[in-house]
């Protein structure tokens, strides 16, 4: 431990408020009580927790959910996934754009002038639990490309989301090809119903969620302490504020992944597997490489091929029998398959491996 | 003048060597308390540098010679100087203008430990929630048993408090206590 000089105070003027106060020291309680410092203004709402249901939110803050498409790109009734590996190449725009191309492209789901927010999960400042910087801009280029207006939104789940996107580079990377970054925490909050919604009848978000034209999932492939496994699914969890992530945990977690995912669906999912988190999550996790980038229009297709392939990864480097998992176990992703959000069922998939090079 | 006489006042009853309390969380880098209710002038230049606000002024509740003083609330943050947003700069202790805050190595700082009410705690009562082991920052001091409950261990806690901060029990699970707090060496 090093010694630390006075600076700023110096002995003298130390005294000197010492002095000023022998004089006073009468009122001091009094005028203690009228200068007791203000508390900032999220902190009231943070000491209670929202109940699980039953609040009626005003009906002026209320908005119905958006109707979005439902059609997937299926070829006989299937849903597409495409899982592109690098192979000898390290392109990794290349792979994002190989996996988009392969399932039907960016222009199937981005038209001109579209607002598109593009989604990373940023949970924290650790650049491993965000996905690769590389992918967020191939898929930012990619929607500029089909004239699309992209936007990366999130919602961090710790600490200051604006630092957290700075730190792990994307506000960077982002501002430098022209598309918005915004931090949804300092937007107002928005209720929306959950019609379908088992455990969740309404749920707050943002503005530029509610407010898109498309919704570009990003997310890294990872283990997840509560949730097993936290891919395109469990990412849409960034979109609403911190209260409501509180909420879903002391709810029923897998059921509130996958009622958030019928009113807040992704239109794409582009998987960055390339180094994926094994062992535990979302922060914490050992990184190993798996060269890939998995690609769907449905996310719950996505979630399980991505979930299936960091099963065997695991299962291949030896780790412990007690910390493995079985994709086709994964609760929020069979919620999500049961409430239609797409198919949890590899037979109702068309996968397509591609190599790169 | 006002302002100058509630400090000048305050000033007095610090000469009165507080106890030490288990609910008063001091800042990274506070030296012992006895010294500390003396060195510090209850300026709140540490709560203006801290970044994520967590340093608050301890109001009378904390006991009359500790007014003013600041302390850790994690329910504000957690301390950004053990969590990574101060990023290696101790902007408390380095806007401290007479060392009752000093700046040391990060690994030596304890702020105290956070301690978990089974009764409370989701997990423990069988719902899907480790938050407090997705918050920590540290590798180790909340490990989680195969039925997926979290166990914190007291050691290796640095008292952050974004556990406390992230729990979302209701009451929370998890409260932060200066117990096992290392405090900087003075004189």
């Amino acid at each position: 431990m090093q010694m630390h000089e006075p600076q700023k105070v110096g002995r003298r003027s130390y005294l000197k408020y010492g002095g000023v106060g022998i004089l006073a020291a009468g009122i001091a309680g009094a005028a203690h009580l009228l200068q007791k410092p203000e508390m900032p203004t999220g902190h009231s709402a943070q000491l209670t927790n929202v109940p699980s249901s039953g609040t009626k939110p005003l009906s002026t803050e209320t908005h119905t959910s958006p109707q979005r498409k439902t059609t997937l790109i299926t070829e006989g009734g299937k849903s597409l996934v495409s899982v592109v590996k690098g192979g000898s190449s390290t392109d990794i725009e290349a792979m994002v754009r190989r996996a988009v191309e392969s399932i039907g492209g960016i222009q199937t789901i981005v038209s001109a002038g579209q607002a598109v927010v593009v989604k990373p999960p940023v949970f924290a400042s650790d650049k491993n639990c965000a996905p690769d910087v590389r992918v967020v801009l191939a898929v930012v280029k990619m929607v500029q490309e089909a004239g699309g207006i992209p936007v990366v939104a999130e919602s961090s789940g710790s600490g200051d989301t604006a630092f957290n996107l700075a730190k792990v580079g994307v506000t960077d990377a982002a501002e430098k090809v022209g598309a918005a970054v915004r931090d949804l925490q300092t937007e107002r909050e928005v209720n929306i119903p959950v019609p379908n919604g088992l455990a969740l009848h309404e749920v707050k978000t943002y503005p530029t969620i509610l407010n898109r034209d498309a919704l570009i999932s990003v997310p890294r492939l990872k283990r997840h302490s509560s949730a097993t496994v936290t891919i395109s699914l469990k990412n849409m969890m960034g979109t609403i504020p911190k209260r409501e992530m509180g909420r879903f945990h002391s709810v029923n977690l897998s059921q509130c992944i996958a009622d958030l995912n019928t009113v807040i669906r992704p239109d794409l999912t582009v998987v960055d597997a390339t180094y994926a988190m094994t062992r535990t999550g979302p922060t914490g996790g050992d990184m190993i490489e798996m060269d890939a980038i998995i690609a769907s229009e449905d996310p719950v297709a996505a979630d399980r091929i991505a979930a299936q392939k960091l099963q065997e990864l695991e299962e291949s480097i030896g780790l412990s029998p007690s910390r493995l998992f079985k994709a086709a176990d994964v609760k929020h992703i069979n919620a999500a398959a049961e409430l239609g959000v797409g198919t949890n069922n590899p037979a109702d998939m068309q996968i397509i491996e591609k190599l790169l090079s | 003048m006002e302002g100058a006489a509630v400090l000048g006042g305050l000033r007095l009853i610090s000469i009165v060597p507080p106890a030490a309390r288990a609910d008063l969380v001091r800042p990274p880098g506070a030296v012992e308390e006895a010294y500390f209710n003396l060195m510090c002038i209850r300026c709140g230049i540490c709560f203006e540098a801290c970044p994520s606000k967590t340093i608050m002024l301890a109001g009378f509740e904390k006991g009359a010679a500790s007014v003013n003083t600041p302390m850790i609330n994690p329910l504000i943050g957690p301390c950004e100087y053990l969590r990574g947003r101060c990023e290696d700069a101790m902007r408390c202790a380095e806007a401290c203008p007479t060392g009752a805050l000093q700046n040391v190595d990060k690994a030596q700082v304890k702020l105290g430990t956070a301690k978990l009410n089974q009764e409370l705690c989701l997990a423990y009562n069988g719902r899907e929630c480790l938050v407090c082991s997705e918050m920590c920052p540290l590798p180790d001091a909340i490990t989680v048993t195969e039925d997926q409950k979290p166990v914190f261990h007291n050691t290796i806690c640095t008292g952050c408090g974004a556990c406390v901060n992230a729990c979302p029990a209701n009451p929370r699970a998890l409260t932060l206590l200066s117990e096992g707090e290392r405090r900087a060496r003075w004189p």
